[in-house]
């Protein structure tokens, strides 16, 4: 029995060092999220109901270079569909993540493509950059005119 | 040509005419003649053993049913010897008379216990698994058992060399990760080939493990003998043959995982405080039926709640195999059974925060969350098989299958399922023809024909005008011949034509070639190369897959056949026991692959093949991908049978056509376990596996889903304890038993410690 114990021992600790000697998944160090308020100003007239297949307002933590960008989902915060037709609206984001966000935008989709993409408003104070910092909550303004669309990107 | 060559071409003609005109001679001759049958310690046939008289080179190998006749050049006194690699050596000293035929038996015993395997599946018959020229691993009834194995994948994540990858297998290193779509690695059930109709993936749920003797992992390019899906390796499920006496077995089990360990995690998904439990029964009965027959069934039924959200699973198996022999030269089998499954497929999560719930996609406007799929499947076979002896020497076998499988979508907001049109109805069937010969000079030629189709619809499949879908009929006919150029070398050719109908105006034509020589170097020492080519038929799914409901995917119906070249070099050895050793079992091989067309899910930004821009992931041809690595397996038996170790080291290196590595393979892997006798009545064991991070993911992935390129390396170590008492047996077993976090694949969280309590009544 002194040799089988041996065994167990020889097998058993090599197990226990590899296994200890490393970091597992863990949850990230930094989890209290921070908050986005918009408001949103809508100016001009309304473009038709069916050229809304989506519409939301959408911060993103890097500025984006062409519409493909818009798909790069874990670097964006987006809302829930935005009302179609109204003069202002305000969206809350309760749960964000903390951190720089260079663009925010409100968008549209203007069919079922996915590519078609468009921005209707941007976020241009201090050059479109904010923070958004735990607990607290960022508040950000953008004005929607139809009748002058801004350049994207 | 100049006199000398004809007249030594004269002397051959006139030598082999004469040798032929004497063989009815011969035959009537009152020689004398020793034959019998050699079995292992447990009275199964050993084929392919040879038996020689002593001190000459006289001799022959035993047939598949562990005869063998040796007719005598003179009669006396002799010693008969019957040798194979992996047994030690059984002698026997007989004395014949002119004309008398001598009957010896022999009963060998392996020299490292369980070395001594009879396998199938590397030349489609019954070998010694020693003479394999090839790196095969085999697992037994008895580990299987004494690991709780419940589905197939429980089994081979402990053979090394192979990882899974959630439902996917990667054996070394040939698969990435396509959420088991174009397996390159082939599921056998009793021989009969079982992919999915759907996707061409490895149907892990489909197998009754109760019922398994034993499981051949064939590592490497196996499209010689199976055609395509081989490409990377074939994995060969043998049930078990009817018992003499009636046999019934009843067992259930239980258990749970452990609760998350960080708050954070708890909090975002407040049902992992409860008990997240699994539990399952199975019932199953086999007895002998009339003369020669024999039939088993099994039952089984397993629920699993899952440890992350949205995850349930639900079993329920109904299988029967009936055998049946109508003469002595006739008889056949048929495997047939079915399943009800209702699975949560949790497919990726929310980010490295909130690992426990699904993540969504907004892309697809779904209320629902996207990270996980819900669908309720049946599934169905029948696998009947016929074989025919015309002789001693001769099998004639036929098989044909049958495999159908129904998927239907669950809503996740009603919980009812969605009708058939919303979901997949796949049915796959096939016929086979094998004729088996031992020739003269110990030979073996294996020639065969096989057919092959798949009629699937599925609503994730985008089809247009022009595109044939539903079909990919195959026929082919293979060669294998086998023999032994001299007691201590054999040698291997083969070659498959395979052709396949892509669609109504494209044809696909494969030859594939492989040769294999073996070379015993000494009783306890064997050397092996082997070279092979190989192909694969890109899948309906790979091909016509468009959905953007869960990660953007889509079609590429312009999709080329990838093929593979193969080398393989090994060295296999024995050691007899010393000290507290009984024995040692070791193998060391080198292997190469090289791809062409290799098929891999890419990430699109531009045009596809069809001149369509799209963004999201495509099945594409890349131009070249390499596997080239080194495994080194070892296996030993010791204190007189008290503990038993085994450990497997895999080392890959893989490169696409750019010089990088291949994403989702590792570059190492490791296995490594032990059984140990602790009292007579208790064993206990261990296993741990070892698996590094992949060298490269496919970043892209990442764009879509949370934390995606998160990458941890695998360490998993599971424990058991296992008792008998008459006839009845108890397990514990605790898996991942230092509940350390590591990921099944990409974005999925693998199982934390969970344990399970099984009793088994057998009488």
């Amino acid at each position: 029995m002194p040799k089988l114990r041996s065994c167990v021992a020889a097998g058993v600790l090599p197990i226990v060092l590899l296994t200890g000697c490393d970091s597992a998944i863990e949850p990230p160090d930094e989890v209290t999220p921070g908050a986005i308020r918009a408001d949103i100003t809508y100016v001009g007239t309304w473009p038709p109901f069916n050229q809304f297949v989506d519409h939301r307002f959408v911060a993103m933590r890097f500025v984006p270079q062409d519409t493909t960008d818009f798909l790069q989902l874990n670097q964006l915060e987006f809302s829930e569909g935005l009302p179609y037709g109204v003069t202002s609206h305000v969206v809350v984001l309760p749960e964000v993540r903390t951190g720089t966000y260079p663009f925010a935008v409100v968008a549209r989709q203007r069919t079922q493509d996915i590519l078609s993409w468009e921005a209707l408003g941007i976020y241009m104070e201090n050059q479109g950059v904010f923070q958004v910092t735990a607990g607290d909550t960022a508040r950000v303004s953008i004005t929607v005119d139809f009748d002058n669309p801004p350049d994207f990107p | 040509m100049n006199a000398t060559r004809l007249i030594v071409l004269f002397k051959g003609i006139a030598f082999v005419a004469m040798a032929w005109l004497s063989l009815p001679s011969l035959g009537h001759a009152q020689q004398a003649s020793v034959a019998g049958r050699v079995v292992d310690k447990t009275g199964g046939a050993l084929p392919g053993v040879n038996v020689f008289v002593e001190g000459t080179t006289h001799g022959t190998t035993t047939g598949m049913d562990g005869r063998y006749r040796l007719v005598l050049k003179s009669p006396g006194t002799m010693t008969i010897v019957a040798s194979a690699v992996g047994f030690k050596r059984g002698t026997t000293q007989i004395v014949v008379a002119e004309g008398q035929e001598a009957t010896v038996d022999f009963v060998l015993t392996e020299v490292v216990i369980e070395t001594g395997e009879v396998v199938v599946t590397a030349s489609r018959r019954a070998q010694l698994a020693s003479m394999v020229p090839a790196s095969l691993t085999v697992m037994s009834a008895r580990e299987l058992d004494t690991r709780n194995v419940v589905e197939l994948d429980d089994a081979l994540r402990y053979v090394s060399g192979l990882q899974m990858q959630d439902n996917q297998v990667n054996l070394r290193g040939s698969s990435g990760f396509a959420y088991n779509t174009g397996s390159r690695v082939l599921l056998l059930l009793d021989g009969a080939q079982l992919l999915t109709p759907e996707t061409d993936g490895v149907p892990l749920d489909i197998v009754p493990m109760t019922q398994v003797e034993q499981i051949e992992v064939l590592k490497g390019p196996g499209s010689a003998l199976y055609g395509s899906g081989a490409l990377g390796g074939v994995i060969n499920v043998i049930t078990k043959a009817f018992p003499a006496e009636p046999r019934t077995g009843i067992q259930t089990y239980g258990g749970f995982y452990e609760k998350a360990k960080y708050d954070v995690w708890r909090n975002e998904w407040q049902e992992s405080e409860d008990l997240r439990w699994f539990a399952g029964f199975r019932f199953d009965h086999a007895r002998k039926l009339g003369r020669g027959g024999g039939g088993w069934l099994s039952l089984s039924y397993r629920k699993d709640i899952g440890y992350m959200n949205l995850q349930q699973n639900r079993l329920l198996q109904a299988y029967a195999k009936i055998g049946f022999q109508l003469s002595r030269r006739w008889q056949g089998d048929v495997l047939f059974g079915g399943q009800l499954r209702e699975k949560d497929t949790f497919l990726f999560w929310n980010g490295l925060a909130d690992p426990l719930n699904p993540g969504k996609l907004s892309i697809s406007r779904s209320p629902d969350p996207t990270g996980s799929n819900d669908n309720f499947s049946n599934q169905f076979n029948i696998l009947p098989t016929f074989r025919y002896f015309p002789n001693s020497t001769s099998l004639l076998t036929g098989r044909l299958r049958f495999f159908g499988t129904v998927i239907r979508p669950i809503d996740n907001l009603t919980g009812k399922t969605k009708p058939v049109s919303e979901g997949t109805v796949g049915f796959r069937y096939g016929a086979e023809l094998q004729y088996t010969r031992t020739l003269a000079g110990n030979s073996t030629l294996t020639v065969g024909t096989n057919f092959d189709a798949n009629t699937t619809r599925s609503s994730f499949y985008l089809t247009r005008d022009g595109d044939e879908l539903g079909s990919q009929p195959e026929i082919a006919v293979f060669g294998q011949w086998e023999g032994a150029l001299s007691r201590a070398v054999s040698v291997v050719g083969g070659l498959r034509f395979d052709w396949y109908r892509v669609d109504a105006t494209e044809t696909v034509t494969r030859l594939s070639p492989k040769a294999a020589v073996s070379y015993v170097v000494s009783e306890g020492l064997v050397a092996r190369l082997a070279a092979g080519m190989g192909f694969r038929v890109p899948s309906l799914a790979e091909r016509f897959t468009e959905n953007v409901e869960f990660i953007p995917i889509y079609r590429n119906p312009r999709l080329k056949p990838e093929t593979g070249t193969s080398v393989e070099i090994g060295l296999r050895g024995w050691l007899a026991g010393a000290g507290p050793v009984d024995g040692i079992e070791w193998d060391v091989s080198g292997f190469w692959n090289d791809y062409r067309d290799f098929i891999e899910p890419r990430f699109v930004n531009g045009p596809n093949s069809e001149g369509v821009r799209i963004v999201g992931f495509q099945f594409i041809n890349l131009d070249d991908g390499r596997i080239a690595g080194v495994e080194v397996n070892v296996s030993g038996v010791l204190l007189n049978d008290l503990v038993r170790v085994t450990s497997g080291y895999t080392f890959l290196d893989t490169r696409d056509p750019s010089g990088d590595e291949l994403p989702y393979r590792p570059r190492h892997l490791l296995i490594s376990g032990a059984t140990m006798k602790i009292l007579p009545w208790l064993d206990g064991g261990i296993d741990y596996r070892y698996a590094s991070i992949p060298g490269t993911i496919d970043s892209d992935f990442a764009i879509f889903v949370q934390d995606a390129n998160v990458l941890e390396e695998t360490h998993s170590t599971d424990v058991r304890l296992m008792a008998r008492w008459r006839g009845i047996t108890t397990s514990l077993l605790v898996n991942n038993v230092f509940n350390y976090y590591y990921l099944e694949r990409v974005a999925l969280l693998a199982p934390p410690r969970y344990f399970t309590l099984k009793l088994q009544l057998d009488f």
